[in-house]
């Protein structure tokens, strides 16, 4: 469904000098020079999938988004989705996708949402009907029906990004695009998103293609990632296979009755020390808790002693330090 | 028709604030009738300015602030087109099924410069009506021509200013040169002014079709003709070609903003 290949875009940059005379110099005389915001970046995607894109700040993640959505066109390489080309068939092309961005609204400010589902059926030119359904259903499966009369600007983050989601579904779209759904959610509204992504992924049977810096997501979401850092594609495949390989990586902490200074001990690497609470961190594979804690309980006296497996988020961040991004 | 949907939208939207609405409604008509005022006084003491009449120059003042306020009351998102870039407005258009140039058209209709409009329409009916000759059908026709060739060329070059912010990012001023700057010179027919000067915005850009020449033709000047003078406007309107066509190119190269 989604096939991209060799996709480069190159963005020129202007080189600024430094300093009020730099810049004066700079209105008459620019020197450029290229920034590979994407580098030979190639990967495809099946219908009914949904896919998480990840990669730090920076890295060219909503980029590859926005040549996808048609918003921008590659330097080179090609992509095809839905056997079109985004940049070239872009108003045909649209009418199959939803794009949601998490860091600004689609809909319009200062009116009723509701207006701006109107406005939306007849830019999609959509029969009444259908779209009545289709809006009726998505109330529903959102809880829209309290904020449809009140105007976008006095909803709350959370309410917000349930109505982008609504608008981004009435022309029903086969891809939706999500770009940073989660961003400065609460907690309750971010189980609500994931829960809604996943139930029209499986009912409705949209591909989703979802960018994110919260693990939450993709664990909730996919099991499928593409990591991409620095403009290049790193890791395609399972999340699960990189939180196994990272699962032997754990935080021992340790709170002991006095303070002992630096503790130096085999097979466990001592990490910091607050008062009397000691960490210790190990990725030994074979690592026993129960021999550790004798070794230690031979020459310190103990209180208590807690152990945690690596959390998402630190494995991706390990990840993303072992791919040198 | 879709504008007529957003125009609706654009107008509640201006509604939900009634006394700024109202207040920039009234600042409009009254800047507009400051200037038309200065010219007033001007003519009080010369009385006719390079062969033109008080009268004459009001019907030149009128067609051009009517021009410049229909577009910037109606195509009002191509003037504030760079605001749409920074705010990345721009890239919601990209991912509809309709034309950036449609979507922009719709994206802004300032209602505010009504009052520019209205003030500038009466004075053009008044103007027009102390003319000391009968209107015939073919002066009507040409002043139907002038204001739509106007509409048309302001419409141009906002577009052209346009596309010059996808590339600067910041809206340019140098663009204003040429919409203020043309509607304020343009307000006097442009025989007053030095011939490189009338030169250029008979050439590059052709404001000079849309009033000094065709108007000319209505006042019966020597020398006119029905393809110099009468027909001007329709060869000014072709400026909307290029506007269109870089318009279209320089959004191939939009780089968007931000994440």
């Amino acid at each position: 469904m989604i096939e991209i290949k060799n996709l480069t875009k190159t963005f020129k940059v202007a080189e600024k000098d430094k300093g009020f005379w730099g810049s004066v110099k700079g209105l008459f005389k620019r020197r450029y020079h290229e920034k590979r915001a994407l580098d030979d970046v190639s990967f495809s995607i099946d219908e009914g999938e949904i896919v998480g894109y990840l990669g730090p700040n920076g890295a060219g993640k909503s980029t590859t988004i926005k040549i996808m959505c048609g918003i921008l066109t590659p330097s080179s390489g090609d992509c095809k989705i839905n056997g079109f080309t985004p940049w070239k068939d872009r108003e045909k092309y649209v009418k199959d996708i939803g794009v949601v961005f998490g860091q600004r609204s689609q809909l319009w400010w200062d009116v009723p949402v509701i207006d701006s589902f109107h406005l939306l059926k007849d830019i999609y030119k959509l029969p009444k009907e259908e779209f009545e359904t289709q809006l009726n259903l998505l109330v529903e499966k959102l809880d829209l029906k309290p904020l449809l009369h009140v105007p976008l600007r006095q909803l709350s983050l959370g309410q917000k990004m349930k109505c982008e989601l609504a608008g981004s579904l009435l022309h029903k779209p086969k891809i939706l695009f999500l770009d940073e759904p989660t961003i400065g959610l609460d907690a309750i509204s971010k189980l609500k998103v994931r829960e809604f992504v996943k139930t029209i992924n499986k009912e409705m049977g949209i591909t989703v293609i979802l960018t994110t810096h919260d693990m939450n997501d993709i664990e909730a979401l996919t099991n499928r990632i593409i990591i991409i850092g620095k403009g290049k594609l790193l890791y395609d495949g399972s999340f699960d296979q990189i939180k196994y390989k990272y699962s032997n990586i754990r935080t021992i902490e340790i709170e002991m009755e006095e303070d002992y200074g630096d503790i130096e001990i085999e097979g466990c690497e001592f990490v910091s020390k607050i008062d009397k609470k000691y960490t210790f961190k190990t990725a030994d594979k074979h690592f026993k808790l129960t021999s550790f804690v004798e070794k230690l309980s031979k020459k310190y006296k103990m209180y208590d002693v807690n152990i945690d497996p690596i959390n998402l988020e630190e494995v991706i961040s390990k990840l993303y330090e072992e791919l040198g991004i | 028709m879709l504008y007529f949907k957003f125009a609706k939208m654009h107008l509640k939207k201006m509604t939900q604030y009634r006394l700024s609405f109202f207040l920039s409604l009234l600042s409009q008509a009254i800047v507009s009738l400051a200037a038309l005022a200065s010219m007033y006084f001007l003519f009080d003491r010369f009385n006719v300015v390079e062969g033109w009449s008080f009268s004459q120059v009001a019907v030149s003042y009128a067609v051009v602030y009517f021009c410049f306020s229909f577009a910037e009351c109606f195509f009002r998102g191509f003037d504030v087109f760079a605001r749409l870039i920074k705010s990345g407005g721009l890239d919601a258009f990209f991912v509809r099924p309709r034309s950036i140039f449609y979507q922009t058209l719709c994206s802004n209709v300032e209602f505010s410069k009504i009052g520019r409009l209205v003030v500038s329409l009466a004075v053009l009916v008044y103007s027009c009506a102390i003319q000391p000759f009968a209107w015939g059908v073919d002066k009507i026709a040409v002043l139907i021509g002038m204001l739509v060739c106007g509409i048309v060329i302001f419409l141009a070059l906002f577009m052209l200013g346009a596309s010059f912010s996808i590339f600067t990012v910041e809206g340019i001023e140098v663009v204003n040169i040429f919409t203020d700057g043309g509607r304020d010179l343009c307000q006097y027919p442009l025989n007053i002014y030095p011939q490189a000067l009338t030169k250029i915005f008979t050439y590059i850009i052709p404001f000079a079709c849309f009033n000094y020449l065709p108007m000319m033709y209505l006042f019966d000047m020597p020398g006119v003709t029905i393809w110099g003078n009468a027909l001007a406007p329709l060869y000014g309107m072709v400026i909307i070609i290029p506007a269109y066509l870089i318009f279209k190119w320089s959004l191939k190269k939009y780089n968007s903003t931000g994440t």
